[in-house]
């Protein structure tokens, strides 16, 4: 029981008349880690978050919080959530708001002043939730998310309307939580907000999940080195011969696959080549999200 | 309970349930100064017990289109401000947060009656009725204003329970109260009407039965089962509709209402997709 993970999706799919939103997406999360569910806008997060928590019954496949079996009372309890754009109550403090919500779940009074500090809005929690801004939003959504010290978090774009420091004390928060052998899913259609948190993420494209793992994982690709020479032509005919898989590229350089930088320099000087720029291809993981997502790198990069 | 307790406890900080309280408590004031200082009840001599009565009366047909209103505003918000999500999210049953919505607005229903009890009170002290000194209906009159407290309080819950549903169908406060309101003050009149009608017209007997299954009609029977030796005869005059049965048959006739209407709303409910926005 103890070794479950704290949420596994099984063919998740769920289909709107003939449009199909999302199609049998698998996801596994466990106690301890965060991972990164990512995907373009539309790619169909919000849909699966949805099912996994209960507010949208799936077409096919099945969702197994802790074990225990589906979305229910009892799971939930265990599960703290912001789904997409934070939902309270206008007409009251953000206080007053998390005091109905741990009414309505039974969860001791006592915390709601914690979560508040936990997450920077101790000075504002007497202010009506319709005059906070969309951060302040956002905080108070991840507030309710930790009201009942959930086992597995769930978040939808937890940092959107953010500042930069609110952004980095969510992520700091995040590693603290799951160094308390917390489970975090966490769901972004910027991958740069999340890579630095995440140990794990899921790739999803128009309703599939096309790619999951580690970055390590994702990214093992041969080492290359990019060179600049004064005669391209030469220096691949010379690395070639000495054995290099070496091609010209067409801003003038020289891409070789290879990681022996200091072979690659010596053959080239001993065909009377030498460098003007050397450095080593690092494989990014932004490189391979637009690629598997097929995202503009403007767009996924502005977002 | 949970649910319930949350329920409560937004109600009592919403404002328009203080809204509500005060312009029933204004209007009930308007109905018992029309009924006994108006120029058509000048001199009448009025047992006090009735005057407390007529304000409980009264109340509980305020309380109808107050219930409407809350129950559409209550259920509806929850759909626009995405508020239903956060909730439903967080484990809690679907049943139970409608089961606790309709709760919390019996314990404002109670209140609502409280206060015309209040309001009733202060009018007969304070405004220059001509009470009798002894109230000819002393011995039946607390049973009296007992059975017109538990109408008041009971009778709109069927009122209620349909705007909470038309509030899940329509997922909108305003199309909820406004569907509501139409039906309370309307619709069952045209239906009952068209019915009595009809039923002659071709001769259906059974039409002549659909006006006596209305809320209203049982609401009327029970009204006039809560007045007791004391009825007035406007009161269920008022209503229009032909009362029916005794009032044990009328309460199990609301229960039914009571039952379908929360019992669709949470079939509905339940099947729902509660998506971002929704």
């Amino acid at each position: 029981m103890t070794d479950a993970p704290a949420l596994r999706a099984v063919g998740l799919t769920k289909r709107y008349g003939a449009r199909t939103a999302v199609e049998g997406v698998e996801l596994t999360v466990r106690p301890g880690e965060v991972v990164g569910f990512i995907g373009p806008n539309g790619a169909g997060k919000t849909t699966t978050l949805a099912m996994v928590l209960g507010l949208i019954h799936p077409t096919a496949g099945s969702v197994d919080l802790f074990g225990a079996g589906g979305p229910s009372r009892a799971t939930l309890r265990r599960v703290g959530s912001v789904v997409e754009t934070p939902a309270f109550y206008p007409y009251l403090t953000g206080e007053a708001n998390l005091r109905a919500l741990a009414k309505a779940s039974e969860l001791p009074e006592t915390r709601v002043a914690a979560v508040l500090d936990r997450v920077g809005l101790g000075s504002r929690g007497k202010s009506k939730f319709k005059t906070y801004s969309l951060g302040m939003k956002g905080r108070l959504g991840l507030a309710a998310a930790l009201l009942g010290d959930p086992d597995l978090l769930i978040l939808d774009e937890p940092t959107n309307g953010f500042d930069p420091q609110g952004i980095h004390e969510v992520r700091i928060l995040l590693r603290e939580l799951a160094g308390q052998g917390k489970a975090v899913l966490l769901s972004s259609h910027l991958l740069t907000e999340v890579e630095q948190v995440i140990d794990r993420l899921a790739i999803i494209r128009q309703g599939k999940v096309v790619a999951q793992g580690t970055a390590a994982e994702l990214l093992r690709t041969d080492p290359a080195l990019t060179l600049r020479v004064a005669d391209p032509a030469a220096a691949v005919s010379a690395l070639t011969a000495a054995g290099f898989t070496a091609t010209a590229q067409a801003d003038g350089r020289v891409r070789v696959t290879t990681d022996r930088a200091e072979a690659v320099n010596r053959t080239l000087a001993e065909a009377g080549l030498f460098l003007s720029e050397l450095r080593v291809d690092e494989a990014r993981l932004e490189s391979l999200f637009l690629d598997l997502t097929g995202a503009a790198p403007a767009a996924g990069s502005a977002a | 309970m949970g649910a319930f307790r949350a329920e409560l406890y937004k109600l009592r900080l919403r404002p328009v349930t203080f809204w509500l309280l005060g312009l029933g408590a204004l209007f009930l004031l308007m109905a018992l100064v029309t009924r006994f200082l108006g120029p058509m009840t000048t001199g009448e001599i009025a047992p006090a017990g009735v005057v407390l009565r007529r304000g409980i009366a009264s109340a509980g047909g305020l309380l109808a289109s107050g219930l409407i209103i809350l129950a559409g505003s209550f259920v509806g918000s929850e759909f626009t401000w995405g508020t239903a999500r956060t909730v439903v999210a967080r484990g809690e049953g679907r049943a139970f947060l409608l089961v606790g919505k309709l709760g919390a607005m019996a314990v404002f229903a109670a209140v609502f009656v409280g206060l015309a009890v209040v309001v009733s009170l202060g009018f007969g002290l304070l405004a220059p009725v001509h009470l009798t000194p002894v109230d000819p209906t002393a011995a039946a009159a607390p049973a009296i204003i007992g059975r017109t407290m538990l109408v008041s309080v009971l009778g709109p819950l069927p009122y209620a329970a349909l705007a909470l549903l038309l509030a899940v169908v329509a997922r909108s406060p305003t199309l909820a109260t406004a569907g509501g309101l139409l039906y309370a003050v309307v619709g069952e009149r045209i239906i009952g009407g068209l019915a009595l009608w009809l039923g002659g017209v071709l001769g259906w007997s059974w039409l002549g039965w659909l006006p006596k299954l209305l809320v209203g009609t049982n609401l009327a029977a029970l009204e006039r089962w809560a007045a007791g030796p004391v009825a007035e005869a406007s009161l269920t005059e008022a209503i229009g509709l032909v009362p029916v049965g005794g009032p044990l048959l009328a309460a199990v006739v609301l229960s039914v209402h009571l039952l379908v209407a929360v019992g669709l709303a949470v079939v509905l409910f339940d099947r729902y997709d509660l998506k971002a926005g929704s």
